[in-house]
């Protein structure tokens, strides 16, 4: 069985993810929460083999929680759900250090075969996308006006997070104690936007996909 | 938060959620149908919803992107052409994106000149030779893999009067080379029950 929680403000969603998770048979719900506070104080006690966060939630986001809760307890793989469009999720994904992530769309993303295929272990994110991100994060050769806003040390943080590192991780690369890195996360997430944003387009568009062209 | 903020806000945080939910309803009562002679219904309808949440996003992303300053990615190209077609065509097409569209072309520069020219002149056939009342535009990115290459795809599909005897050779040519000097490919067929569909697809 592979044991999964859910983070979504909607009781309705849940519901619909309950019944859609748990038809498959080899799924089972251990825990759910409509509050991004409660979740992460939660989660590592179900200790899942698979959480799935919604990203923007009233009193937080899905991606601080999938990090605090890999800082505790790595081997609980997150997965984002999200309706913002795919450049945007791809980036909160990677923000949160989740596995990959999946939108809020009934056809063509199938959370069912994503869960199983996360629970095994597997990264849905595409190393050479990834990669891609990283890069322009590095490299960008117009700086964005949100990433010219960070200082060294939150660009480097930026950096460890698209590779996958956990906040524990970066804390022991840069010498800093965990909970700074956790201060440091949060403030990025609010300069970026990621916080209060709500769909959004805007952010990733500008981070990943400015066309030189234009 | 502004007037544009707010109603974003209110679709991404209310709307689309309870979209979501019903669909989720419905695909959960379908799926205890078994063959009932109601379930295709239940499906058509599971598609509709989706295919208006996606509408959402995009919706969503032309409030915001309206407000934006600054360089633009290809979905902000996208639908700047999309909405400028409003007008010759008659009715504002549906826009749909799947996969990480910015991302995936963010470096691919030559590419994105020759989609957005295809689709300027694909819409504009349209509104010459269609006269449609529904315009449906689809951009579809993949990303590749150890077995192969990614995929860009774009459709543009209308319920208007059809291919019927109409010459539309030259400005078809243009697009048919732009995809094959690429090493993809270009079809123009009828569309279901009326009208027509252009697809236009090129490794990336």
């Amino acid at each position: 069985m592979i044991r999964v929680f859910l983070l979504d403000d909607h009781e309705v969603v849940r519901r619909g993810l309950v019944d859609l998770l748990e038809a498959d048979g080899d799924i089972e719900v251990v825990g759910e929460s409509g509050s991004a506070q409660e979740a992460a104080r939660r989660i590592p006690a179900f200790r899942p083999d698979v959480m799935i966060l919604d990203a923007r939630l009233p009193d937080g986001n899905g991606i601080d929680v999938c990090r605090d809760v890999r800082a505790i307890d790595s081997t609980i793989k997150g997965l984002i759900l999200t309706s913002y469009e795919d450049d945007e999720a791809l980036f909160a994904a990677i923000m949160a250090g989740a596995a990959g992530y999946v939108l809020k769309q009934i056809r063509g993303t199938d959370l069912v075969d994503a869960v199983h295929r996360v629970a095994e272990g597997q990264s849905l994110l595409d190393p050479a996308v990834t990669q891609r991100v990283l890069e322009r994060i590095r490299h960008g050769v117009e700086q964005p006006r949100e990433l010219a806003g960070l200082t060294d040390q939150e660009r480097r943080i930026l950096e460890f997070i698209a590779e996958g590192l956990t906040n524990r991780e970066i804390a022991g690369r840069m010498f800093l104690a965990e909970k700074t890195v956790k201060n440091y996360v949060s403030s990025l997430l609010a300069k970026l936007g990621l916080e209060r944003r709500t769909q959004a387009a805007v952010l990733a568009t500008r981070l990943l996909g400015e066309h030189p062209h234009t | 938060m502004n007037e544009r903020d707010r109603i974003a806000a209110d679709l991404h945080d209310h709307i689309i959620q309870r979209l979501f939910a019903a669909g989720l309803a419905l695909q959960g009562a379908a799926a205890r149908m078994g063959g009932h002679p109601v379930a295709p219904r239940v499906a058509a309808v599971i598609d509709d919803l989706d295919d208006t949440i996606a509408q959402i996003r995009s919706t969503i992303f032309a409030i915001q992107h309206a407000a934006a300053k600054g360089p633009q990615g290809l979905r902000a190209r996208v639908l700047e052409l999309v909405t400028e077609s409003a007008g010759p065509l008659g009715c504002t097409p549906a826009l749909r994106f799947s996969g990480p569209v910015d991302t995936l072309l963010a470096d691919a520069g030559d590419v994105v000149d020759d989609l957005t020219a295809v689709l300027r002149e694909s819409l504009s056939n349209v509104a010459r030779h269609a006269r449609a009342g529904r315009v449906e535009v689809d951009l579809i990115v993949e990303s590749g893999d150890s077995d192969g290459p990614g995929r860009l795809t774009m459709q543009v599909c209308d319920d208007g009067v059809g291919l019927g005897a109409s010459t539309r050779s030259s400005g078809t040519a243009n697009l048919r080379h732009r995809a094959e000097h690429r090493g993809g490919t270009f079809t123009l067929g009828p569309n279901t029950p009326s009208g027509t569909c252009l697809k236009w697809s090129v490794p990336i």
